[in-house]
This record gives C-alpha cells, structure tokens and sequence, in this order.
C-alpha cells in the first residue's frame, strides 16, 4: 500500500494518461469559451479572474502534451481538415460527429480540437441529441465553404 | 353547373397549387440532393410544400379579387403560380421618414417565409440525422471484419480515397474498441455511400446471416 502511495505521489507529469491530458485542453478551451461569452457581455470583473485561470490552465496542459509527448495536430493537417469538413457538410449537410471523423479519415481526437476551434470561429455548430454529437454549418460557414 | 364550369372555376386553382407544389420540391429536392427519398418521407417537407401551395393559392384569390376579371384566369394563374414567391420577397414600406438617417418602417413577408423555411430545413435535418444515428446503432451489431471489408471495397469501388489511404487509416482505428471501429466504419460506409448503401448492407447481410455471427 506504502509503494502505491510512493507511486501516486512520486507520478511524473509525463505519466498522467493522455485521455487526462486531453480532458484539461478541453476545460481550457471550454473555460475560453465562457470568458469570450462574458466579455461579449462588457466589462465583467469575472471575465479577468477566469481568463487568467484559463491561461494558467491552458500553459499546464501544454507543458503535459510536451512531456508526455501527445501529438499536437501538424497545423497544415489542421487546416486541411478544416477544408474537408467544410466540404463534407456544405456537399451532404449537417453530419453526426463519427460521420465527419470517417470520412476525413481522421481519428477523433485528430478532428475534436479542430471543430471546436472552427465552432469558435462560428464556422459550425455542434449540437449534441440523445447523445450524439451533430454538426451544422452555419451562415458564416456556408460562406467560407463556398470560396474554397 | 356542368362539369365545364367546375373545371373553369377550379381550374386556374389546380394549375396555381401544381405551380407552387412544383416549386416548394424543386426547394427540397435542391437543398437535400444527398438524400431526397427520406427528406421528402419527413412531415416537415409536407408542410413546407402545404404552406406554399397554400399561400400561392391565398394570393392567387387575392389578385383575383381585387383585380377586375383576367381574359384568361389560366394566364394569371400561371403567372402567380410561378411568380407568388418574387412577391413575396417584395419589401413593402409602411412607414418612410423624412429623415434619410431614420430606418423604414417595413413590412417583410420574406423574413417571416425565410424563418419558416429555415425552420422546416433544420427539423427535416434533425429528422434525417436521427435517422443516421438509429442505422449506425444497427449496424454495430455487423461483425467488424465485416464492416472492414465492406469499407475497402467501397473504397475500392469508389476511388473517393486510395486503397492505401483507407488501409492506413483501418491500422489506426486498430488501436480503439471493437465497438468504436465498428462505429467509425459503419459511418464512413453511411456518409460516403448514403443512407440506402448501408442499409441495403445490413438487410442483405442480415439475410446471410451477418448477424448472427456478431
């Protein structure tokens, strides 16, 4: 019992599972998220203290990628399936989550942080219904998918 | 009142209704080409042809009651019939300021139909991704070798990814569950082949026996 404690205490950050590690990105990006909705609200002292946290988390979460070694989405990968997704739902509509990682041929945690940063961009919308995770092009979307 | 009356008096009705039945599914046809039959089948598509068959026809009675009587009611009908919706979309001011920096009071029928239509669009979606999402439940039930091989030969067959492209990316899903290889599989065979693909897959596995062997 002793040597799991001394484990547990003793557990690098390099160690942490990468499932954990993804989980804080998203609490960042989700805590962004929140403070981009305050500011849009005018000055909310809240907006400040949250935005600190998040930086403070999002620099944590960065150091434990580099640590444990987590891919970081290559930014032309990025981009590339920024365009397919576009592509796929302004081609055949709004599509389930699962749908748009097959067809770009992307694992999901290729394809999750570059919806969310596109639902940032108001590029698309991510609803979620009985369970399942549906995507949606929005106006702004349309117009981008357009041009490519 | 003969037959010839009856058909005279509900005539220009027909062809306005025809008209606006004809151009409320072109509307459909155009916005869900990639799966039409079930956007149709969808309650939401009814009524989105019902309500323009429906106003063609309130604007048809309309003109034709403040207008004095047409030499040929089937010309005016096919003229509103074909042309009720550029009405529609006619902004009407009922207010206009003297002041250039002061907004129009206006009236605009189209927000109201362009809201209505958004509506309709965003429930048949709904409808058709639930439906997605019940097929791809089914289909979890196939044996993933299975779901592999009806991927590669789609692949194959299709030539939308190389062979190599989708054989990569069957060794990366290698490292994730049964249950999720067969959920991504599955929805690469429903998006990339259509809803009625897939489906014909598991009614004709089904029929040999594929579920059995899950």
């Amino acid at each position: 019992m002793n040597g799991s404690d001394t484990n547990e205490g003793a557990r690098a950050p390099g160690t942490l599972p990468a499932e954990v590690i993804r989980t804080l990105a998203e609490i960042s990006v989700q805590l962004s998220q929140i403070v981009v909705n305050y500011c849009a609200h005018g000055d909310v002292p809240e907006a400040e203290a949250l935005k600190s946290s998040q930086e403070k988390l999002e620099n944590i979460s960065r150091e434990l990628k580099q640590a444990k070694g987590v891919r970081e989405v290559d930014p032309s990968r990025s981009e590339q399936l920024k365009r397919e997704i576009l592509k796929v739902l302004r081609r055949g509509g709004p599509a389930l989550f699962t749908e748009l990682a097959a067809v770009t041929l992307s694992l999901p945690e290729e394809i999750r942080p570059v919806l969310q940063t596109m639902e940032r961009e108001g590029l698309v919308e991510i609803r979620t219904l009985q369970g399942w995770q549906q995507v949606f092009l929005t106006a702004r979307g349309r117009q981008e998918a357009e041009r490519i | 009142m003969d037959m010839e009356d009856v058909a005279t008096a509900v005539g220009p009705y027909l062809l306005v209704a025809a008209l606006a039945f004809l151009w409320a599914l072109t509307e459909v046809i155009q916005t869900f080409h990639s799966d039409i039959r079930r956007a149709l089948r969808s309650g939401w598509s009814a009524l989105l042809i019902g309500v323009n068959i429906a106003c063609a026809l309130l604007v048809f009675a309309l003109v034709r009651s403040i207008t004095p009587p047409p030499t040929s009611p089937y010309l005016l009908a096919l003229g509103i019939g074909a042309g009720w919706q550029a009405l529609l979309r006619t902004r009407v001011n009922l207010l206009q300021p003297l002041t250039p920096d002061d907004r129009a009071v206006s009236l605009s029928l189209s927000d109201l139909y362009n809201r209505f239509q958004q509506f309709c669009r965003e429930q048949i979606d709904r409808s058709l991704l639930s439906g997605h999402a019940s097929l791809l439940d089914l289909a979890t039930h196939l044996p993933v070798e299975e779901l592999e091989r009806q991927v590669r030969l789609f692949a194959h067959a299709s030539a939308i990814h190389t062979p190599e492209q989708v054989d990569e990316y069957l060794a990366r899903l290698q490292t994730y569950s049964t249950e999720e290889r067969k959920l991504y599989l599955a929805s690469y065979l429903l998006r990339q082949g259509g809803y009625g693909l897939l489906q014909e897959r598991l009614k004709a596995l089904g029929r040999t026996g594929g579920e059995g062997r899950c």
